[in-house]
């Protein structure tokens, strides 16, 4: 597919256009979330980030599956929450290269191919949602998608990938949605140049070279398999506070809970973010708890990105987006957790003697 | 099979029929509301269903009753939290949900030729239930099928009707024990690990598939060991924290295995390849 470009004062313009087949959602003036908006004109912002990532318009925070009410025979389902419920025409703009790689990565746990179901909601609400993204201008503190195998930098995982170019916009069109969106812009595109594309590629690379620390992500895995009975588990763990902020801002965490609330003669089942760090996360009804100690759910935290679902998918479950890093009310911090890691790794042989602290 | 094309919502089941098996298990006797839930539900010994009291929540289950013989399903259920007190409420006639079948299946179509060593303890005995008849319904296909199984007293045996018939089957051999024993019990006193060593069987052609609590599980992994079982010839079926049923949610995972979607039923070989701590 060719390459565009896009003038940089003619893209409100373009916006206000897909805007009245869209809802158009970018990050909020606070930058805590993306937002609906009519403001066409700031929707594309070179710098920061949301604090809370995207992937709550596909997969929310808390979502009903269906409502039930007390039948002369029990129990019976009145209403199941229709895929459709999420098939309101949105368009993202905005999206960082992190939070559009983390969609991609989330596309693959939801999907059939990797647990033999499909999940109808997510699914509805990406076939209905195009995504186009913006190449930072400026990383935050904390920021290491440099690192991310799963981020493409010069062309990230969206329908449409724009990068700033000073004047205008490189647009690359990746997908059929995204040729689609930029035709809705005739007149304003013109066709990149090799030069323009140079141009992105060198802003990926500095980008890219500003937000590389050297961290092992890839090898993480081989790492950690050897590292499960190693003693800095539990010595990382302890200060966590269990608040969940690390995996609830995380933009490719996705782990769920299903509940019942009951509300007088009916009542809804619903799904709610869940996440690995709390107490009783994996507690059965039995009293068996295989996670009971702060340094199993943190192994469990950090061997499902960098181990399990690598293994799984073949993919790094971590885009680098520094949101757990920045936010971590004890400054837990990712990036030394995979150093500590790779030092334990390393040099010595395994202290095997020492692993008995690590519980189980 | 076709697919319901949502996951996440049960079919309407009926409980026909409650059967108290101990002072803290009931077994539930189940049929769908409609036929065909029930032609869709087609299901192999070992895998599990998620059972909804609507209101109250939604929990997995073994499916202890085999296909071949169709027409419902069964589970086994031992009075533990929320869901399954609202079950052991319930007398027969309530509606439920049901969604499934999930999980893997044992691979009772490769034991075939080969002699069947079942070890359960208390409500362990519950998923082996199902293939343990799927075989004995297909007895040609096996060699000799023995059955140790044990519980904490007397009372706790489930599936009495049944231990007596299979104990008069002359082509299987039952093995019971329980921990502690009562003014009526004749039978052996004594724990399921040591009755295994007890017995001593040759690994020569078995298949060893064991389910119960995690410490007997432990020791009878150990025994079978002892035994000379290589690895690939232990089975077991596992149990963990659930809410999807199909390897979305996240929590079930021994290392990348979802106990959900890739389990439950593993041998011992897998198990130890997952860094799991059995």
């Amino acid at each position: 597919m060719p390459d565009y470009v896009i003038a940089k004062d003619k893209a409100a313009e373009w916006l206000s256009r897909l805007g009245e087949k869209y809802a158009i959602y970018a990050p909020g003036a606070d930058d805590m979330a993306f937002e609906r908006t009519s403001d066409y004109a700031s929707a594309l912002r070179p710098s920061g980030n949301t604090r809370r990532p995207p992937k709550e318009l596909f997969f929310p925070a808390s979502q009903t599956l269906l409502t039930f009410r007390q039948g002369d025979e029990g129990a019976e389902i009145t209403e199941v929450t229709p895929e459709s419920a999420s098939c309101e025409p949105r368009l993202l703009v905005g999206v960082r290269p992190c939070d559009a790689a983390a969609l991609s990565l989330l596309d693959l746990v939801f999907s059939r191919e990797y647990s033999g179901y499909d999940d109808p909601y997510y699914r509805a609400a990406r076939s209905a949602t195009p995504v186009i993204s913006l190449l930072c201008a400026e990383p935050l503190e904390g920021c290491f998608c440099g690192d991310a195998p799963a981020v493409d930098l010069a062309s990230p995982a969206a329908d449409v990938a724009l990068t700033d170019l000073g004047d205008r916009y490189f647009a690359e069109a990746k997908s059929e949605a995204g040729q689609e969106l930029v035709a809705a812009g005739e007149g304003l595109f013109g066709e990149a140049a090799d030069a323009a594309r140079a141009a992105r590629d060198q802003a990926a690379a500095d980008l890219r070279s500003r937000t590389a620390e050297g961290l092992p992500l890839e090898g993480m895995r081989e790492t950690l398999r050897e590292l499960h009975e190693s003693p800095v588990w539990r010595e990382l763990s302890q200060k966590c506070l269990r608040c969940g902020v690390c995996s609830f801002l995380c933009p490719t965490c996705h782990c769920f809970d299903i509940q019942d609330e009951a509300l007088g003669s009916g009542g809804y089942r619903y799904r709610c973010w869940d996440t690995c760090q709390f107490t009783d996360f994996a507690l059965m009804t039995s009293g068996e708890n295989p996670r009971r100690d702060p340094a199993e759910r943190l192994k469990q935290r950090i061997c499902h990105k960098f181990e399990y679902l690598p293994d799984r998918t073949d993919t790094v479950f971590c885009v680098g987006c520094g949101r757990c890093v920045r936010l971590c009310p004890v400054g837990m911090d990712v990036r030394e957790t995979m150093a500590a890691f790779a030092e334990e790794a390393a040099p010595a042989p395994p202290k095997a003697a020492d692993a008995s602290g690590c519980g189980g | 099979m076709p697919m319901p094309s949502n996951p996440y919502v049960p079919s309407p089941a009926r409980v026909e029929e409650v059967r108290p098996e101990t002072p803290d298990t009931k077994t539930f006797k189940v049929v769908f509301c409609e036929d065909d839930c029930r032609e869709a539900f087609a299901y192999r010994p070992g895998q599990f269903a998620q059972v909804s009291v609507f209101g109250v929540g939604e929990a997995p289950f073994s499916i202890t009753s085999t296909p071949t013989r169709p027409g419902y399903l069964e589970f086994s259920i031992k009075r533990m939290g929320r869901v399954t007190c609202a079950l052991h409420e319930m007398i027969g006639g309530e509606q439920i949900g049901v969604r499934g079948p999930y999980g893997n299946h044992f691979p009772a179509g490769e034991w075939q030729g080969k002699k069947l060593l079942f070890i359960g303890g208390g409500i362990g005995l519950a998923p082996l239930r199902s293939v343990i008849n799927y075989c004995l319904d297909n007895r040609a296909e096996y060699g000799d099928i023995d059955i140790i199984y044990g519980a904490r007293s007397p009372a706790d045996l489930v599936f009495k009707a049944e231990l007596k018939a299979w104990a008069r089957r002359d082509d299987t051999t039952l093995h019971l024990t329980v921990d502690a024993g009562d003014d009526e019990w004749q039978g052996r006193v004594g724990f399921v690990p040591p009755l295994l060593t007890e017995l001593h069987p040759s690994p020569a052609g078995v298949i060893a598939v064991t389910c119960g609590p995690p410490i007997m599980i432990r020791l009878v992994l150990q025994g079978l060991a002892e035994l000379g079982f290589a690895d690939e010839q232990i089975v077991t079926t596992l149990e963990m924290r659930m809410k999807c049923g199909i390897g979305k949610c996240g929590r079930c995972n021994i290392g990348r295995s979802y106990v959900c979607a890739d389990g439950p039923v593993y041998n011992y070989a897998q198990l130890k390849q997952l860094g799991s701590e059995l």
